[in-house]
């Protein structure tokens, strides 16, 4: 054993690691490189559950320095935004709950709701929706997509690659941010980017893109000819989830670590930025 | 971790296959995992039909080609329920164009989607097949 | 022999118990069969961890059997194991979530079966059972103990002779190894804490026998529960096999905010955890030379899931280990039920596992579901 002996520090470590039972997020340290999360949601019972005042300084602390928001329902985002207008882009959401995930494209009272917010409240993207396929055709999603026309806002979809076709059609000066990019893997990524200039590609709620801090040199090379189209997002699709921006920013940092510092910085916050400049 | 003494059996068998890429025929069991890139399949060999559940097994997998490429992932998911395996197996060369694999864990009964990424030549190919876990 | 062997004419099978009697049916089909297999056999073999050299070892089995008991491994001189894990409870406490300690926000597991698990703890902070026993040891919330202290304690206690049959003089262990002596004894007494064999149990070995006459005495409600459990319901998804658990970590729509603020962020953390400890199956404090087990802990991998996810519990003996849920947030197998009757699927990922749907059940299907768990009981 004696080679245990020579480790009492880390052991203490250690231990002390495994008594922990504060589950606060670690603050950010001064030089980390700033995130634009750009996919977030501040829903109706995150608003209950983490006040706006919260919500602000866990996006603070984790040195998020700007957020594409949109809530089911809208009154999420606008609180928010009230509390963190520094930070806070609006979206739109075309859904009241998000139980409306799969319905919302067959209610035409959606389009009420739409144009009502539109009406009161300013907005840069209209999203983040769910829609696949043939869904683009709906009448409801028509409108929708004439209503972000008629305002030039964004379009935040969470789709697969036929309706991202099928939104390009409908519209094709359409500026769309594909929502966790598909899911698809990098080489069809790749494909859809080259299809499309105006498509940009959020990397929320996957982890695919490196392991154990490494690129993947699938992704490396969809990053390295797409410099300037990804981003990253936290999906704050529960309420508990807003405490997991910190560790999310903290993982995007991680594996952005092993990109070039100009690539990273890109995918950390500059792309989404550059990207909502150019939807103005 | 179980080992399936199946595979050692058939190793011999699926390697002399693989030296012959003419006559290249799987031992029995063994799953032909396929490219939409080529026509020449990668077999797959879990000394058993189905898949253990919850339980972590080893894999060989073997090219009928060794040329086509170096196999750099094995991944597996559950196309009915969006995720994969919650571990990343281990993979080691064991003969010209065949592999071990071991650490797979396929933690639900059902069908999953095996999927082996060959490297060859600046180039990635994807190979893949279901398997059933029960 | 397999359901699938089984003739079709088997799918009803009714047999005459007597004059005036409704004749006993077996319910299942033939893939209902097989799947009810899966589930068995039970008991299996008893466990050996080779990362315990005391695994099996009677005299460390006795001495972990009285340090489960010992209020001298606690730094207020009144806790012990057995306060959150009751030996007359199936180990567990009957509560939502621990008395003594204000801040453990996580309800007290059964301990019987434990030795099977892949993980331990709600979250999986640890890979195996002795390092998984060390931590209630030094948590502040729960014995507040040090090394120092344990072997302090250890120099006073009546075990003492114990201990030094089994590990030598005190004086020449050093503290760390005096708490890893102690949590490896507790070990090897809670690999011998397991379930027995259950009506399901004899049901199940009943229908591999092709003994059909013996399997349609079990209950047509039971029969029921248990189509529902491996079939519409998609219990046996995550509680598969003869534990009924796969050992893994899902998410069950069940909110972990935490009462004092802030989340339990269960897996994400435990691994955290599991990765900053010295006492995994791949550390030097294991006794296996082989590392046996240790390929989980070297390839687990991170997944955003993983944050509010936690471990699959065994369904053995459920009907005596409520409260449920990792927070002990549901009082009763009928809440569990209803539970994932209505579960809101507003809670989970539109791309995540993709399994939970609410399933609503009728109260006969309520009824059925739970009449089936309760022949999971060794009772």
């Amino acid at each position: 054993m004696s080679d245990r002996r020579t480790y009492p520090i880390r052991a203490a470590l250690a231990a002390l690691a495994l008594i922990a039972t504060k589950f606060l997020p670690a603050p950010v340290a001064a030089g980390d490189l700033p995130i634009f999360d750009a996919h977030v949601h501040y829903s109706h019972d995150a608003v209950q559950r983490v006040p706006p005042q919260e919500a602000a300084r866990l996006l603070r602390e984790a040195g998020v320095v700007a957020a594409l928001v949109s809530s089911s329902d809208d009154t999420g985002t606008q609180r928010l935004l009230a509390a963190a207008p520094d930070i806070v882009v609006p979206a739109l959401r075309p859904y009241r709950r998000r139980g409306e995930i799969g319905t919302w494209m067959h209610d035409p009272t959606v389009i009420d709701y739409l144009e009502d917010r539109l009406s009161r409240f300013s907005y840069r993207a209209i999203g983040e929706f769910h829609a696949f396929g043939t869904d683009i055709n709906t009448p409801v999603v028509q409108r929708m997509i004439e209503l972000a026309r008629e305002r030039n806002l964004l379009l935040h979809a969470h789709s697969d690659a036929e309706a991202i076709d099928l939104i390009f059609q409908t519209w094709p000066e359409a500026r769309v941010l594909w929502a966790h990019s598909g899911f698809d893997g990098p080489a069809a990524v790749r494909g859809m980017l080259r299809k499309h200039d105006a498509l940009w590609s959020d990397l929320a709620y996957r982890s695919d893109m490196a392991r154990d801090g490494k690129v993947d040199p699938d992704w490396r090379a969809a990053f390295e000819e797409f410099p300037d189209r990804f981003m990253v997002g936290t999906d704050t699709f529960a309420p508990e989830r807003w405490y997991y921006i910190g560790p999310h920013a903290e993982f995007s940092r991680s594996w952005l670590a092993d990109l070039p510092d100009g690539l990273a910085a890109r995918i950390a916050h500059e792309n989404a930025a550059a990207m909502l400049k150019a939807a103005q | 971790m179980r080992h399936c003494p199946a595979i050692a059996l058939s190793l011999g068998a699926v390697i002399q296959a693989g030296a012959a890429s003419a006559a290249c025929v799987p031992p029995d069991g063994a799953i032909a995992l396929r490219s939409s890139g080529t026509e020449t399949p990668v077999f797959f060999d879990m000394g058993t039909p189905l898949a253990p559940v919850s339980v972590p097994f080893a894999a060989l997998l073997v090219l009928c080609n060794p040329a086509d490429g170096e196999l750099r992932d094995v991944t597996a998911t559950m196309p009915a329920h969006g995720h994969g395996m919650n571990y990343r197996p281990t993979i080691r060369q064991d003969g010209a164009g065949a592999y071990r694999i071991d650490g797979l864990l396929f933690h639900m009964p059902g069908l999953w989607r095996i999927e082996a990424v060959l490297q060859a030549a600046g180039e990635t190919r994807r190979y893949a097949a279901e398997v059933t876990a029960e | 022999m397999t359901g699938r062997a089984l003739p079709a004419l088997l799918m009803v099978l009714c047999l005459a118990t007597g004059a005036g009697a409704e004749p006993p049916r077996l319910l299942l089909d033939p893939d209902e069969i097989a799947a009810t297999l899966r589930h068995g056999p039970w008991p299996p073999p008893p466990p050996q961890d080779p990362s315990n050299r005391l695994s099996g070892n009677r005299d460390a089995i006795s001495l972990g059997r009285i340090l489960f008991t010992s209020p001298a491994l606690s730094r207020d001189g009144a806790t012990s194991c057995a306060t959150c894990h009751r030996p007359d409870r199936m180990f567990q406490d009957g509560r939502a979530t621990p008395a003594q300690a204000r801040r453990l926000p996580r309800n007290s597991p059964a301990l019987v079966d434990v030795a099977f698990n892949r993980w331990f703890g709600w979250d999986g902070r640890s890979d195996n059972l002795w390092s998984q026993s060390l931590l209630p040891l030094l948590n502040e919330e729960e014995m507040d103990m040090d090394f120092g202290r344990l072997k302090t304690a250890a120099g006073t206690a009546p075990w003492r002779p114990d201990y030094e049959t089994l590990f030598g003089p005190l004086a020449y262990r050093s503290p760390e190894d005096v708490a890893i002596d102690i949590s490896k004894a507790l070990a090897a007494y809670q690999e011998t804490l397991l379930s027995g064999p259950t009506p399901f149990d004899r049901f199940r070995d009943a229908l591999a026998a092709g003994d059909l006459t013996a399997a349609a005495a079990y209950p047509e409600a039971a029969q029921r529960g248990l189509k529902l459990f491996i079939g519409r319901g998609n219990c046996a998804l995550c509680h598969s096999g003869p534990r009924f658990t796969n050992g893994e970590f899902h998410d069950a729509a069940v909110g972990y905010f935490l009462p004092q603020g802030g989340v339990d962020p269960g897996r994400h953390r435990g691994l955290t955890l599991l990765r900053a400890s010295p006492y995994t199956l791949d550390g030097s404090w294991s006794d296996d030379p082989d590392r046996t087990g240790a390929w989980a802990v070297r390839s687990v991998l991170d997944s955003h899931a993983d944050f509010g996810r936690f471990r699959v519990p065994g369904l053995r003996n459920v009907a005596r280990t409520a409260p449920y849920m990792h927070d002990g947030s549901l009082s009763t197998l009928g809440d569990v039920i209803a539970h994932y009757s209505t579960i809101d699927p507003e809670r989970l990922h539109a791309d995540g596992e993709n399994i939970l749907v609410p399933l609503g059940l009728s109260p006969a299907d309520a009824s059925d579901l739970e009449a089936f768990l309760r022949t999971i009981d060794s009772e």
